[in-house]
């Protein structure tokens, strides 16, 4: 698609519910999930003259939003190492407290027990983490995750089996510390 | 007794895991604060003069190139003329007095 047909309006208006939201669960922080939305774009205007439909566009967005949403986080991953050494940054603070974070989307009476989910979805590899994320927080189907993730799927079936494994042994571990401090 | 515990323990435990998997359900999509559209917008009216200045600093490069090529191309050329001109001068003289 060229640039001059690109109408980056139009585009914000019809996906930018889209990107926010997936920003949002990947990063659990606001502020962090604007700054992605921006980047991601800003990237779709800079690249849009490489675009080739074959893909839908809905597709694309999803992939550049995943894959700038990766990046903040190994950043920031790779900050919180260069300041262990040294003072705490700002970073580091709220990455260390990305567990409180109460996400503006979930129910009030959901919003303690989303927490916890969170915080364990944030410990799973990162192929298992947006398997999960997209299908069963997003509300994706299974061909929309592969389609997106470039996979098949039953690799994609298996990969959000493997995530809710885990994520119960996860959280079987967190029953039995609650448990015994109680 | 004993297994009786065990079981209801085992329920709760099910329970706290099966609560903690399904509290995204419902979840509502959150829009966007409404000055992120001007944001981006910014961002990209701040690349653009930088994108254009790079373009700019590279044809400059490769005209600079291609005229500093063609400038000593010429005048090695006008040099091997000279030489031409003097071996040819040299070829003429027989070295002989007259």
């Amino acid at each position: 698609m060229q640039k001059n047909q690109f109408d980056l309006n139009k585009i914000y208006q019809a996906h930018k519910v889209l990107v926010y939201n997936v920003a949002l669960n990947y990063l659990q922080n606001v502020e962090d999930a604007e700054e992605i939305t921006q980047d991601v774009f800003v990237k779709v205007y800079q690249s849009m003259d490489t675009f080739k439909e074959e893909s839908h566009i809905k597709t694309w967005i999803y992939r550049i939003t995943i894959n700038q949403s990766l990046d903040f986080i190994k950043k920031k991953k790779s900050k919180k190492r260069f300041f262990i050494f040294g003072t705490k940054s700002d970073n580091e603070y709220e990455y260390n407290n990305s567990s409180d974070f109460e996400h503006p989307g979930i129910l009030l009476e959901n919003q303690e027990d989303a927490k916890i989910l969170f915080e364990v979805i944030n410990t799973l590899p990162e192929n298992q983490k947006t398997a999960f994320i997209l299908a069963k927080v997003d509300g994706l189907s299974n061909p929309e995750v592969a389609e997106i993730m470039e996979m098949s799927i039953s690799a994609i079936e298996s990969l959000v089996f493997r995530a809710k494994n885990s994520l119960k042994e996860k959280l079987s571990n967190k029953f039995e510390e609650y448990r015994k401090k109680n | 007794m004993k297994d009786s515990e065990t079981s209801s323990e085992k329920m709760k435990k099910e329970d706290f895991i099966e609560n903690i998997l399904n509290s995204t359900n419902g979840i509502i999509k959150i829009n966007p604060n409404e000055d992120l559209l001007s944001k981006i917008q910014a961002k990209l009216e701040d690349e653009k003069p930088a994108e254009s200045y790079t373009k700019w600093l590279i044809a400059a490069s490769i005209l600079l190139l291609v005229s500093l090529n063609v400038g000593i191309l010429s005048n090695s050329n006008q040099k091997t003329s000279q030489n031409y001109e003097l071996s040819d001068l040299v070829k003429t003289t027989d070295n002989q007095l007259y």
